[in-house]
Formats: C-alpha cells, sequence, structure tokens
C-alpha cells in the first residue's frame, strides 16, 4: 500500500514520528522523491483489506498530530526552556 | 449594632489638649495615676470627676464633671464601653471613636484608607488622602492593648501601602503583644515584592496571618472585580513569596454575582497551585460602601449559588485545604455545608430579621450585616427542627 | 454601574492581541477525544478540533474550553505570566524527591526458602546457610553504602527467600542502623517482606520493638493462594492468615500490610481475591500484573493476549473497588493511587516502576546475600536468569562512587528518559508513566524499548486512558479518587 503525502504540507519529521507509532501493525519504507513523501506500507498477510483501510486512516491522523506536536514544540521551546530554569534553580540562587 | 464612633455629648477643660487623643479607659484611679496621662478614668454612674486626670462618662449617669480636668460625655448608645477599652478623642471636632474593646473578639483596626485596587464591592472604599496619621496613631494604640488580648485585626484600604512603617507596627505588637493573634487583610500585591516579602517575614511573629482576596482563577476576572490591571498575577506572585518565607496566609472570596460562577474552579485552581495555603475562607456579600453603588452587577441570592459553594469547598476539602465560610446565614446554606459555616459578622454589625425570631440554630448562625436592610436573600427564615446538620 | 467602574471589557481588551501557548502534549484518548497534559503533569480531556483550533491560535476566548485552558496553564494571554512561576513550582515539587536520591535499600538477607511458589524467581530450597544466607560482614559493608544516601529518610526492606530464615541478620542490621541514624538525626524505617509462615513471638516482639512493617503474601481465596504457593503440608494460606493475625495483635492493625502475586489462576477471579482483603481487614489491594521474569518469560508466556486478559481482570476489580467506594466502604487499589497521585497532585508517589527518570539505583538499590549490588529488585532477578546487565558492583569489591555513578547505571537513566525518548517525549501521558529499563531489557533486549510494541506501555497507557474517563464520566467517581491521593 502506498501512500504519496505532498512534502510542503507534511513534513519528514512528521511521518517518521507518526510511522513510528505503527511498527507493530505495519512495516514502512519511506523516501523523498520529487517533492512528495513517499511511504510504502508493509502489512501482514492475514490481515483484512479493512483492517488495512482502517489502519491507513488512523496513519494519516497521527501524521497530522505529529505535525501539530512539532508546531507546539517550536512556539513553547523558549517558555518551556524559562519554566524548567526556574524549577530547577538551586535554592541558593534566589538572592537572600 | 454597635456604635462605635460618633458626636461627643460634651467635653470640657480641653483647651491645653491635643487636636487629638488616644487613651485608654480605667475604673481603676490608682492604675489612671500612674499612666502619664494615657488612661482616663471611666466613671461610674452617679461618680464625680476627680480634678488631677481626664474622665470619660456616659451621658444620663448623673456624673459630676471636674472644673478643671478634661472631661468627656459619651452618648447614651455607649453604654458598653468598658475598663481597657481604647477611645480616640478630637476634642476640637466634638468626635469620639471606640477604637478597641477589650470583650469583643473583633477588634479591628483601620490602617490607612488608601488602596491600589479598586473592588466592585469594597467595603472601605478608598480615598486619595493623607492619612498617615492613622497609622501613626496606631503606634499609640497598640502599646495601649493590654496584653492577655486574644487577637486583633489590621485592615484598610491597604495596609502595606505605608511598607516598611507598617511592618514597623507588626513588629511593635509581637514586642508588646507577643501573646496576641494578628490578622491582616491585604491585596497581597506589595508582597510581590521579593524585598518587602523578606522584610515581612524577618517580624518573626509567633502568630500572624494574612487575609488575601483572590476572585477567580482566572486573570481578567480577578483584574475586573478588583478594577485593576495586573493585579491578579502580582498577587498570586505575593503569595506564593509569602509562603516560600513560611508565612501564614489565608485566601478570602468574596461570593456575588462576578465570582460564584467560576467557584469550583478557582477551588480546583487553589488545590492545584496554591495547595500550602494555611486556610480558604468564602464570605457572603456584605451591602455597604461602593456594593450598594454597584448592587445590580454583584447582587445574587445566595440560595442561586449553593451548587457552586458546595463543589468549591468539597473540593478544598478533599485536598486538605482547611476551609470555612462566613457571613451566609444557616437557613440559606446547603445543610452539608453548615459545618463551614462560621459565627464570623462583627458583633458591632451583626443584626437578626423577625423572621429569624423563633429559629432553632440562631446561636449556632452568625446573623446578618445590619447592612441587610439594603438588600438581602428572600429566603430567610426560621429553621424549626433543631440541631446543626453533618 | 457607575462610570468610576470599567466594565470587563476593558479587563480583557488584551485578549484582542491573542493568546500563548504553554509547553504542553496531546495524545488520544478514545475516537475523537484527547487528553492534554501541561509540563506539571495536569491533564485536560479536549475533542480533537479544540486541540487543532487551539495551536492555530484560533481558539475563541468566549469558548468554555479557552477559560479552563487557562485556568490550567496551557495557554497565557494578556499581560499574565504568573502561570509560569506557577508551573515552575510545579514541576519543582514534582523533582524534589530527586535530591533525596536513593530512599528505598532492599537487603536479600537469604536465599533459603520453605515454599516452592513455581513463579518464583529467587529462593533455593537448601540448608546451606553458608551458600545463600547475608553474612554480616557484607551486610556491614551494605549499611555503609546505604547511609552513603543523602536522603534524611529512608526505608531499608528485607527479602529473600524468606526473610525470616536468617532473622538473627536481620536483628543486627536493624540495631546497627538505628544507631547510625540516631547519632545522624535520620529517620530510618524497616519493612520485612515475609510469608509469616515460621513467624515466632520472639520475632513479633522485636519487631513492635522497632516500629518494623511487615509485607506479606495473600494471593487471594485459600484455594488460589495455595495453588500459588506450595508447601510441606499444603497449608500457605492458613499459615499466612494465623501469621497475619498475630501480627496484627503484636504490631497493630496498620503496620502489617499484604501484597499479592497475581498469576494466571488469578486472572478470573478478582472479586474474589478483592473481598479475601476485605474479609481479612484490608482496606487496600494491588493489583499488580502479571511478572515478566523467570517462570513466566521462560515460557514465552507474555504476550498482548495475556496483556488483554489482565487488562480485563484490573478493570473488573477496579469497577468492583469504585463501586465499594460509592457505597460507603473505603478501600483503595494502590496501583490506581500511584498513577492519581501524579494525575491529581503535585507530588510523587515515589513508586519505582513508574519513575521519570528511572528508578533503578536513585530510587532504589538492592544488597544481594552475595554482595552483589544491583539497580532494582527486577535487577536482581534478571541476574538469577543469569543475566547480569543490571549488577552494578559488589560491596566488596566496589565503592560507593564506584556504584553510584557506573555507567551500567548512568547509561541506563540517560538514555532511558522518557522526556528524550522516541514516542514517550510526545506522549501526554508521559508525567504518569516512567522509564522501566529492566523490564525493556528483559522483553526486548534493549534498554529502552521501542513502546509501540511494549507491553509495559500498551498496558499503563489502558491504565491511564480508564482512569482518565472515570474521572471524566463521574465527579463522584473524580472523589473518590482524590480520597485515595489528597494529603497535606
Amino acid at each position: 500500500m502506498r501512500l504519496t503525502l505532498d512534502s510542503a504540507v507534511y513534513r519528514l519529521d512528521a511521518v517518521k514520528k507518526a510511522a513510528y507509532r505503527f511498527i507493530d501493525r505495519f512495516a514502512i519504507d519511506i523516501r523523498l522523491e520529487n517533492g512528495s513523501v513517499v511511504c510504502d506500507l508493509i502489512f501482514s498477510p492475514h490481515m483484512t483489506e479493512e483492517v488495512r483501510t482502517a489502519l491507513v486512516v488512523d496513519f494519516r491522523k497521527e501524521i497530522l498530530d505529529q505535525d501539530l506536536r512539532e508546531r507546539i514544540s517550536e512556539e513553547t521551546a523558549a517558555v518551556r526552556n524559562a519554566i524548567l530554569a526556574v524549577a530547577f534553580a538551586p535554592v541558593s540562587s534566589r538572592g537572600d | 449594632m454597635i456604635r462605635l464612633a460618633g458626636t461627643l455629648v460634651s467635653a470640657r477643660n480641653i483647651d491645653a489638649l491635643d487636636r487629638r487623643l488616644i487613651i485608654k479607659l480605667s475604673r481603676d484611679a490608682s492604675e489612671v495615676s500612674k499612666s502619664d496621662g494615657t488612661t482616663a478614668l471611666l466613671l461610674s454612674p452617679g461618680a464625680t470627676a476627680p480634678d488631677h486626670c481626664t474622665a470619660v462618662a456616659v451621658t444620663g449617669h448623673q456624673c459630676v464633671p471636674s472644673r478643671i480636668a478634661p472631661y468627656f460625655e459619651l452618648p447614651s448608645d455607649c453604654e458598653y464601653v468598658a475598663d481597657g477599652d481604647i477611645i480616640r478623642l478630637e476634642p476640637s471636632k466634638n468626635r469620639f471613636r471606640v477604637l478597641f474593646r477589650k470583650s469583643s473578639a473583633h477588634n479591628n483596626f483601620l490602617v490607612t484608607e488608601q488602596c491600589d485596587n479598586f473592588c466592585l464591592m469594597c467595603s472601605q472604599p478608598p480615598k486619595k488622602v493623607d492619612d498617615r496619621w492613622v497609622l501613626e496613631d496606631l503606634f499609640q494604640t497598640v502599646q495601649l492593648i493590654e496584653p492577655d488580648t486574644k487577637a486583633i485585626g489590621f485592615t484598610g484600604g491597604e495596609p502595606t501601602m505605608w511598607g516598611e512603617r507598617f511592618i514597623d507596627l507588626i513588629t511593635l505588637c509581637r514586642e508588646r503583644l507577643p501573646g496576641t493573634s494578628v490578622h491582616v487583610l491585604s491585596n497581597g500585591r506589595r508582597f510581590s515584592d521579593p524585598t518587602f516579602s523578606k522584610a515581612w517575614a524577618s517580624i518573626s511573629h509567633r502568630d500572624l496571618m494574612i487575609g488575601i482576596p483572590v476572585y477567580s482563577d482566572l486573570s481578567t476576572v480577578h483584574d475586573f472585580v478588583v478594577q485593576a490591571d495586573g493585579a491578579f498575577d502580582e498577587t498570586v506572585r505575593g503569595i506564593l513569596n509569602l509562603k516560600e518565607r513560611r508565612q501564614r496566609v489565608e485566601i478570602r472570596v468574596v461570593l456575588h454575582k462576578q465570582t460564584f460562577a467560576r467557584l469550583p474552579q478557582l477551588a480546583r485552581f487553589i488545590a492545584r497551585n496554591l495547595l500550602f495555603v494555611d486556610h480558604v475562607a468564602f464570605m457572603g456579600l456584605e451591602i455597604t460602601g461602593f456594593t450598594r453603588a454597584n448592587l445590580e452587577q454583584l447582587w445574587i441570592d445566595p440560595v442561586e449559588y449553593q451548587r457552586e459553594l458546595y463543589d468549591a469547598v468539597t473540593t478544598l476539602d478533599d485536598f486538605g485545604v482547611p476551609t470555612s465560610i462566613y457571613n451566609l446565614q444557616l437557613c440559606l446554606l446547603d445543610r452539608r455545608l453548615w459545618r463551614y459555616a462560621v459565627r464570623s459578622i462583627s458583633d458591632w454589625k451583626r443584626d437578626y430579621f423577625p423572621a429569624c425570631g423563633n429559629c432553632a440554630v440562631r446561636s449556632d448562625c452568625g446573623g446578618v450585616f445590619v447592612s441587610a436592610v439594603y438588600r438581602h436573600s428572600k429566603h430567610i427564615k426560621a429553621i424549626l427542627q433543631s440541631g446543626r446538620s453533618q | 454601574m457607575t462610570s468610576l467602574f470599567h466594565p470587563k471589557e476593558h479587563y480583557e481588551r488584551s485578549l484582542i492581541a491573542g493568546y500563548r501557548l504553554l509547553p504542553f502534549k496531546f495524545t488520544q484518548l478514545r475516537e475523537n477525544q484527547y487528553v492534554l497534559t501541561n509540563i506539571a503533569g495536569e491533564y485536560f480531556v479536549a475533542d480533537r478540533d479544540v486541540v487543532e483550533r487551539l495551536v492555530a491560535h484560533q481558539l475563541s476566548s468566549s469558548r468554555p474550553e479557552y477559560a479552563e485552558l487557562k485556568s490550567r496553564h496551557f495557554l497565557e494571554d494578556g499581560d499574565s505570566t504568573v502561570g509560569r512561576d506557577l508551573l515552575a513550582l510545579k514541576v519543582r515539587t514534582k523533582h524534589q524527591h530527586l535530591a533525596q536520591f536513593t530512599s528505598l535499600h532492599i537487603f536479600v538477607v537469604t536465599l533459603r526458602c520453605e515454599h516452592s511458589c513455581p513463579y518464583c524467581q529467587v529462593s533455593r530450597q537448601s540448608d546451606d546457610r553458608l551458600a545463600f544466607d547475608l553474612s554480616w560482614e557484607t551486610a556491614e559493608k551494605a549499611l555503609a553504602l546505604a547511609f552513603r544516601s543523602p536522603a534524611n529518610a529512608f526505608k531499608i526492606e528485607f527479602q529473600g527467600g524468606e526473610p525470616l530464615l536468617n532473622f538473627d541478620l536481620i536483628r543486627r542490621v536493624v540495631e546497627a542502623a538505628e544507631l547510625r541514624a540516631s547519632t545522624e538525626d535520620r529517620d530510618v524505617t524497616f519493612v520485612i517482606a515475609t510469608n509469616l509462615a515460621m513467624v515466632t513471638d520472639e520475632i513479633l516482639q522485636f519487631c513492635r520493638g522497632h516500629r518494623i512493617l511487615i509485607s506479606t503474601s495473600l494471593d487471594g481465596p485459600a484455594d488460589l493462594h495455595n495453588a500459588n504457593r506450595p508447601r510441606p503440608g499444603r497449608d500457605s494460606y492458613q499459615r499466612a492468615v494465623a501469621g497475619m493475625e498475630r501480627a496484627r495483635s503484636a504490631l497493630g492493625r496498620d503496620r502489617v500490610a499484604a501484597l499479592m502475586t497475581t498469576t494466571q489462576a488469578s486472572l478470573s477471579r478478582v472479586r474474589d481475591i478483592i473481598d479475601e482483603y476485605r474479609r481479612l481487614g484490608f482496606d487496600r489491594i494491588f493489583l499488580r500484573s502479571l511478572s515478566p521474569y523467570g517462570f513466566a518469560v521462560k515460557t514465552k508466556a507474555f504476550d498482548k493476549y495475556r496483556l488483554e486478559e489482565w487488562l480485563r481482570f484490573y478493570k473488573e476489580g477496579l469497577d468492583y473497588i469504585v463501586d465499594l467506594n460509592l457505597r460507603g466502604e473505603h478501600f483503595v487499589e494502590q496501583y490506581a493511587a500511584v498513577v492519581l497521585t501524579k494525575m491529581l497532585t503535585p507530588f510523587n508517589p515515589g513508586y519505582v516502576d513508574l519513575m521519570s527518570p528511572a528508578g533503578i539505583g536513585i530510587q532504589v538499590m538492592v544488597y544481594n546475600y552475595d554482595g552483589d549490588v544491583y539497580a532494582s529488585d527486577e535487577a536482581r532477578m534478571l541476574a538469577e536468569m543469569n543475566d547480569k546487565t543490571f549488577r552494578l558492583g559488589n560491596i566488596s569489591a566496589n565503592s560507593y562512587e564506584e556504584i553510584v555513578f557506573s555507567d551500567t547505571l548512568l547509561d541506563s537513566i540517560e538514555e532511558t528518559y522518557p522526556g528524550s525518548v522516541p514516542m514517550c517525549s510526545d506522549c501526554a501521558f508521559e508525567p504518569y508513566c516512567g522509564a522501566e529499563p529492566v523490564f525493556h531489557h528483559t522483553s526486548q533486549g534493549d534498554r529502552v524499548g521501542r513502546k509501540p510494541t511494549s507491553i509495559f506501555c500498551m498496558r499503563n497507557m489502558e491504565i491511564f486512558r480508564y482512569l482518565i474517563e472515570k474521572m471524566e464520566g463521574s465527579a463522584d467517581v473524580e472523589r473518590i479518587f482524590r480520597s485515595w491521593v489528597a494529603r497535606r
């Protein structure tokens, strides 16, 4: 089963992270080709068509979720570091 | 309702006196003689004032003034004044104010009328006035309070407006009244300054608590209720600084139309973020000051927010935060909340309605504010079966 | 409102500028519902569409979710930034146990045991004390190592085999530990994990005098317990119950705890097991997972099918317990309580198997009868199967620094830290979960583990989802769960 995704829309990292979550359900071959992320999904032979289709739907959703996660991560990186810096500051450094 | 301040019926032999006097009352003539002018003789009915000290009498008691010593006559509804009470007299204006009553559990001292918040329901509306003399007078007053006094309170306005000078006052309390617990009401904002919090902690008072209002889990709602941008952030930071220095903090929440809806969320917010506070008090609305001006925005019959109140109180209780309900009548409260209700309305502004008459739990109930005449619940009624619910 | 006062809109004027995201993760709960967790581990359940709008900065401030997300520190707006200070404080609280370092020290005082439980990895049917008992020389060194931990308060747990078979050694360790603890103003508590079959009055007197807790085994009703724990005389259950009663009389009810082992036979009997605990006066139970070590792994008995069976067992047990609570009986499921502590409070329950970073070494240390030091009890069990990957050293051969700073330990902790590891680093449940290097090494051959195929991951995610669903579904259940974990 092949999925061709526009790499301008679907980041490669997001696709890879999404794929990782599904390794218990299918194996995958990913490559970049002509501005597309091409995914070849390899299912176990006993899986029915119904199951495969459902998995592909879930996989696509997961890619979108991964994309969202990347955006959150990028946007909140600075404030995350600021919060952790305060959280783990040694007590003595707070100017008593 | 008790009259604490007003016009003197008469004042004699006052020419040599300061504009303002703060004096303690005593029925013991020898104590008065030793006091170097800070104590006045409280005359018994029919007594004659001596010529060597200031005397105070209640009108209608047939006391006889001295011809040379200062003599002050209080109106008849001040009959309650007693030994150990402290009174401020302004002879030139013919005014008096009872500052401290030994027999009362509710002695609170106004520190200033200035405040950097402007709460919609403020019972002591802020004034931009230089009233530093009020704070300075308190240094005298504190020295006259008897050390066996159980508790005193400081309010305003915002007591911390005078910064370090207010800290000096509390320090004086620690020195002069080591056995007296002190409760301060503050908006907490000044404590967001770590230096000020540190100075506060240095007082090292044995039994000091600050009551700080937080009206919402949302900054925009809190800032709206207190009418000040940035107040929420400063107040919460103030609380954090105080707790970091192990100071005792109580959170107060006044219940009205702008605060009731998110009570459950506020309780969760406190349980998650401010779990270490020493107490949370939910307070019924007092119809005085700004509340009257904003009544339509604020008034809600307490029976209408019992669901939210129950949720909030039980959430805090679940997480082990000591919680109380002040200023709400038992007939309006969900019975399951009776155990949290405290008889909190100060004696001098407490009253009951005719409908309360033969209520079985009257003695457990705090009654209503005298200001309730302006607006009150339609559901006040006597409860007929006796005993408090669990 | 008079003109002296500003309307509410005035204090919301900065909302026009939009909101800023605070760090958070999200994972699917069921279907279209997602769980979001902030950096301090507080959760919020929302539809996927809300998550999308939130990230696109298109979530309207008039939506009810907006207020909740702001209140729970998933976003901030206007000039309000105090949420960051509060998050920092909560994160700090969650991690403050790390400064205490190792607070559970397990002394394996003997491998000898008179039972022969089929699932047990560690015991020996033997009278050879020399070969299988912890010697005083070794114990003394282990104690010295334990006291090197900076923890003000720590626990010493005696295990085996059957520890009471080497009671004299226990006695010496307790006395030495107490002496040292008093001079250093530290608080040391003791636990003996025993089947109580061999307990005597003398032993109980000693326990009473030194406030030692007893942790004993109770797998369920007699037939189940006896089937799990064969012993000469086939009376393990009777002895256990008699022992519990004696221990309770001598030490007090709350000083005797019971722990179950879950076997295949347990899986259809969860209510019976819980009722047995209730009948014997316990108000809590730990519904443990099937152990992947020893017997189970050898027979490749551990797989996804088993997990599904176990999950049914667990959910049925939890549902039953929740029902009991709803009817007014206080009874706690302890694994849930560990997770709920993380979900509902900023505190860390200190449960080794669910710690991030991993609890090996830094939370627990095991001193084996032969002087070998292991990073956890599972690490020791693994060694009994001839895999010494998580052996940190030997008490006589290695110093404290060599043991605690060993590459084995540090690499294991660092490499498996869920905050950095694939899938875990994205997972909304990461604040509730833990790294389990020994388990993953055992079951997958890799201490980081491949989480999509990890039984540990599947089991825990399902439990997290189940607990959240139950709380979302009923305010009463949420209050019950709070009663299990709230403390001050």
